[in-house]
């Protein structure tokens, strides 16, 4: 190609196997060719260009404001960010403000109200009626900076399994257990069942007042240890957020974000 | 009789965008393109996509060849450029430095004509993006170092000591291939 180009004896050799070599390129290449030179083609990849656009765009509208997680068969978690919540809120009143003006303040309070609700109704109208038709209660426990809403139906298949061991090193009584039996070493919980005997016990949002459980005993120390594993595990989105520097035998768990719960029967 | 039996008709036929002239075009030079492709990009999947994309550039683009120079080395540049392009978009054109033996210069010639094309095809499609392009363009394109540098957009003496690293590499694998075979 060029005067420059001077080849030696081996880069001769591989140029002249190469110079009229042929491979034959596979059978359906004229029919893609034709096809795109028809324009057919150049249509699929205008369409292939936007699907890695939508897919990100549709991961982020879902991922704004909500996360849906299954942590266990039957069980579908939501979690809601409340500051994002009150954003919301606010912006909902900003934007219903300019609309309220030529209607009275109970069908504005009305309208906000249905609009803050709207999408959470809609969720639970979702998992819950969809799958199957059950009775629901809804508690609100409000904690410091969580806000805990266990949504229960009557049909809840998943259980989990809190070893009776456990249960003891927490100071309960079996006989106060709902389905604990003689000569069980386990007992079959909800998560929302779980959720509020370790609330109740001093596990959840709470300090572990390891200092006062373990009281310098290793045996004492290995068990709280377990218990934090056990709890830790089975409230999957439970994260240490801070340990107490000044006593290191002070640790505290809280939930990393404000939990919507919703237990019924979601296949 | 055959149609097209002058390549200046079947250009000038692919100029109109005869459906017939393409086909016989794509038929005549599909295979020695296609072998080029593999000798840019590793992947023959990937090859029969870089084919088909230079294809579509030589048909849109046949109007623009007038006749002064080979076809086939138009045609050729094409797929090259395309390849280029390619390696560029896939950021595959990072230059590597792996160490280099050097080798005694006997008996490669003797063993490239005992391999097969496929077999040296094999071992040019098993070098990294960036020595293998440059091999490509030097020995088998025939570009000039100056010529590579500013298409790839490297040094002179860059494209110098990849080439060279490429060969040594090229040539250790012969030579293995050779004492396997023995």
């Amino acid at each position: 190609m060029n005067e420059l180009n001077h080849k030696d004896l081996f880069e001769e050799a591989l140029h002249d196997r190469f110079k009229n070599h042929e491979v034959e390129p596979p059978m359906h290449l004229w029919t893609r060719l034709e096809a795109s030179l028809d324009g057919k083609e150049i249509e699929e990849k205008k369409t292939r260009i936007w699907l890695p656009w939508a897919s990100a765009a549709s991961v982020v509208l879902l991922s704004v404001g909500l996360t849906i997680q299954t942590t266990h068969p039957g069980l579908l978690k939501l979690r809601c960010d409340d500051t994002l919540a009150e954003k919301n809120a606010k912006n909902e009143t900003k934007s219903t403000s300019k609309l309220t003006e030529n209607s009275s303040p109970k069908e504005a309070l009305d309208r906000q109200f249905n609009q803050r609700n709207q999408p959470l109704a809609q969720m639970v109208a979702h998992s819950i009626s969809e799958h199957a038709p059950s009775e629901i209660n809804v508690l609100n426990h409000h904690q410091d900076s969580a806000t805990l809403t266990t949504i229960q139906s009557a049909e809840v298949s998943d259980k989990i399994q809190v070893p009776m061991e456990l249960l003891a090193q927490m100071k309960s009584q079996k006989s106060n257990l709902v389905g604990a039996t003689e000569g069980s070493g386990v007992v079959e919980m909800t998560q929302s069942e779980f959720i509020d005997f370790i609330r109740k016990n001093g596990y959840l949002n709470q300090e572990i007042p390891l200092n006062q459980v373990a009281q310098s005993n290793e045996t004492s120390k290995k068990n709280n240890r377990e218990i934090k594993r056990f709890v830790l595990k089975q409230l999957e989105n439970a994260q240490l957020i801070r340990l107490n520097e000044q006593d290191p035998s002070r640790i505290q768990y809280e939930f990393s974000t404000p939990v919507i719960q919703v237990n019924g029967n979601v296949h | 009789m055959q149609l097209y039996q002058e390549e200046f008709s079947l250009i000038e036929a692919c100029k109109i965008g005869d459906r017939k002239a393409q086909f016989e075009l794509y038929r005549r030079y599909s295979g020695k393109l296609y072998s080029v492709a593999m000798r840019y990009l590793s992947d023959s999947e990937k090859a029969a996509d870089l084919l088909q994309d230079s294809f579509i550039k030589i048909f849109r683009s046949i109007e623009m060849f007038q006749h002064t120079g080979s076809f086939e080395g138009w045609m050729r540049r094409i797929v090259v450029n395309t390849a280029l392009d390619e390696l560029r978009k896939a950021g595959k054109m990072t230059l590597v430095y792996e160490y280099d033996e050097r080798m005694p210069d006997h008996y490669y010639v003797d063993a490239v004509s005992e391999m097969s094309t496929q077999e040296i095809l094999k071992e040019v499609q098993k070098l990294s993006p960036g020595y293998r392009t440059v091999f490509n363009l030097y020995v088998i394109e025939g570009y000039s170092h100056q010529e590579i540098g500013t298409m790839l957009g490297i040094s002179e003496g860059t494209s110098k000591s990849q080439l060279a690293r490429a060969k040594g590499i090229l040539k250790n694998r012969i030579e293995k291939l050779q004492k396997l075979s023995s």
